[in-house]
């Protein structure tokens, strides 16, 4: 680095650069990306490698100190399972389609409402509370949301039995771990999606309204035909950020429900935390670790394939 | 970020008192969808805060209170829950280990991630590919890293170590961090880099006496995200510490047993765990929804 820097910048930006490759590489700008780029290319292939790895070997309390290799033992058993089918179903059901939908859904319509209010000065102040919810831990959420809705000493129950009603047991009975787990996600991450929408919808242009008022476009005319392919990067970089947190989500339901009753609310990452650290099986553990990886590739790969050829144009 | 539009202009009439009429209805009208939006802004902005609300109430409250079937949305104010905690050496130690763990990754995070976001954001290293890159890092889960991450750490002893946590912490705030900084940097024009080149400053010179100068607020934001990302985590701690450096996240589960929950101690740890996410709200306001949204350009 000091070999670029100590040279005289203006003797230096006047020559034009022909150097090697080997010289390309020890350019100042390339240079600026060595700490993070050496950072995370040695513990990312490690931990690739020791994962790929680990899911070969039958790694359990006994074997810890000389794992034997198993091939595919792991594979065929982990993907097998019912739990595993479960929890893929789980995750990609509530946690993915139903989840993101619905917050993509909420969030967007709220943002066409809000877009028209001038908030002035008090918008920051609205946008920083309506962050809150994202910014804190999903564990601690967890943990709120479990007293609001415990049966006897909870808010929800508490109001539902001043208004005479029946109080629910909501996290007693799958269907209802179920409903509470995808609602406080949705109520979580809503007003995440409602602000970049909000953002989006800020930066139109205003140009292609002018002139579909002169040519008389209804007002849905314009939402469908305007606003909606203009927003699509906007959602679609929402659909990335929600889909992937979809997969990634734990502390969550880890805090509500554990996973059950059952396996009623079970996830890929619980399962596969529960595989390493109950059962004690890195082997099958990693199995679980290299199917996710799979799944958020796919899943990632295509929609930021769709995000790049959109920013391209 | 007034959205608007522009009124189209109006007509020349000799019918002053009509076009009088005219306006009013529609600014009456106006004004009823404003009242009718601000409505629906505060139950939205009421229903995405009245759970913290709570669990602040809840903390104040004593046990008899919390304890009971009734609605009650008002009690008296009780300090127990925190003069207990703030006595208990568990609790002290977790929030120490917590404020350190962030502290320190928060740090190493921004010295990693600056560099890399400026060389993106000024001399477009990469391009587009590399931006997607780093972008696509942040959406692994940290749960595939947790096994190998495990055994590594296992291996050479370093489990319920400071150094184990922080270097996992790094790994799931750096691409956010410096997607962060490169959009900042993006938005500082290069002619003030140029001159200061000219005038005989050294590249590095001009990236620390210019650049980060000019964009101190966003590596203030950039850091944020670090710092809440390590402070909120659960996974890391739950896997890699064992009493040591236990976390406010992790140690909130001991006040769960199996014959009692005690909720007034649960609430107060998590009203403390909101203190640094409020602040760091208040910090990042002005830039979220620029931040997400500009981000690709």
């Amino acid at each position: 680095m000091t070999m670029h820097t100590s040279a005289d910048p203006v003797r230096r930006r006047s020559k034009p650069i022909h150097g090697t490759k080997l010289r390309k590489l020890f350019q100042f700008k390339y240079v600026l990306l060595y700490p993070a780029g050496i950072y995370f290319v040695t513990t990312g292939t490690y931990f690739l490698y020791w994962l790929v790895r680990t899911s070969f070997l039958q790694m359990t309390a006994r074997t810890i100190r000389d794992p034997p290799f198993v091939g595919f033992a792991n594979y065929s058993r982990v993907l097998n399972s019912s739990t595993l089918r479960t929890a893929f179903g789980n995750t990609v059901l509530y946690y993915v389609l139903i989840s993101v939908t619905l917050q993509i859904l909420l969030g967007f319509c709220l943002a066409l409402l809000f877009n028209k209010l001038t908030m002035g000065r008090a918008q920051g102040w609205v946008l920083a509370v309506l962050f809150i919810p994202a910014m804190m831990a999903q564990y601690g959420v967890a943990l709120i949301w479990n007293l609001l809705l415990n049966t006897e000493l909870g808010l929800l129950n508490q109001i539902a039995r001043s208004l005479g009603m029946e109080g629910q047991r909501w996290l007693g009975n799958p269907q209802g771990a179920v409903f509470a787990t995808i609602m406080v996600n949705v109520w979580q991450f809503t007003p995440f999606v409602f602000i970049i929408m909000l953002g989006g919808l800020q930066t139109l242009p205003n140009e292609p309204y002018e002139a579909a008022t002169v040519d008389g476009a209804s007002a849905l005319q314009k939402l469908l035909l305007i606003t909606l392919p203009l927003m699509k990067p906007i959602f679609l970089i929402a659909i990335v950020f929600r889909v992937t947190d979809g997969f990634r989500l734990f502390d969550l339901v880890w805090g509500m429900t554990r996973g059950g009753p059952g396996t009623s609310t079970q996830t890929l990452t619980m399962t596969l935390y529960k595989e390493a650290f109950e059962m004690y099986d890195l082997g099958s553990a990693s199995v679980v670790g290299v199917l996710l990886l799979f799944v958020i590739a796919i899943f990632a790969s295509g929609l930021l394939k769709l995000l790049y050829s959109e920013a391209q144009e | 970020m007034s959205t608007i539009r522009k009124t189209p202009p109006i007509e020349r009439s000799n019918d002053f008192m009509h076009l009088r009429h005219r306006m009013t209805r529609r600014n009456i009208s106006r004004r009823a969808i404003e009242v009718v939006l601000f409505t629906i802004l505060a139950v939205v902005v009421f229903l995405a805060i009245a759970p913290f609300l709570w669990t602040i109430a809840i903390s104040v409250r004593s046990r008899e209170m919390i304890f009971q079937r009734s609605l009650n949305l008002f009690a008296p104010i009780v300090l127990n829950n925190y003069r207990t905690m703030l006595s208990s050496s568990t609790f002290l130690s977790a929030l120490f280990n917590t404020a350190i763990i962030a502290t320190v990754s928060t740090v190493i995070t921004m010295l990693l991630a600056a560099p890399a976001g400026y060389a993106m954001g000024r001399f477009n290293v990469g391009g587009k590919s590399l931006l997607l890159t780093v972008l696509s890092l942040r959406f692994f889960p940290v749960a595939i890293v947790i096994v190998p991450s495990y055994v590594f750490f296992s291996n050479v002893r370093m489990v319920d170590r400071l150094p184990a946590l922080v270097i996992m912490m790094i790994f799931i705030s750096l691409p956010l961090a410096i997607w962060i900084i490169r959009s900042f940097v993006v938005q500082i024009p290069a002619a003030y880099e140029e001159s200061a080149l000219t005038d005989g400053c050294t590249k590095l010179g001009a990236l620390f006496r210019i650049t980060i100068p000019m964009c101190s607020q966003g590596m203030v934001v950039a850091a944020i995200f670090p710092f809440v990302y390590a402070w909120n985590e659960f996974l890391i701690p739950l896997v890699l510490t064992r009493f040591r450096w236990t976390t406010l996240t992790v140690y909130s589960s001991i006040f769960i047993t199996d014959h009692r929950v005690d909720w007034g101690s649960i609430m107060a740890v998590v009203t403390i765990m909101l203190i640094p996410i409020a602040i760091g709200v208040v910090i990042v306001r002005r830039y979220l929804m620029r931040g997400f949204a500009g981000g690709l350009k």
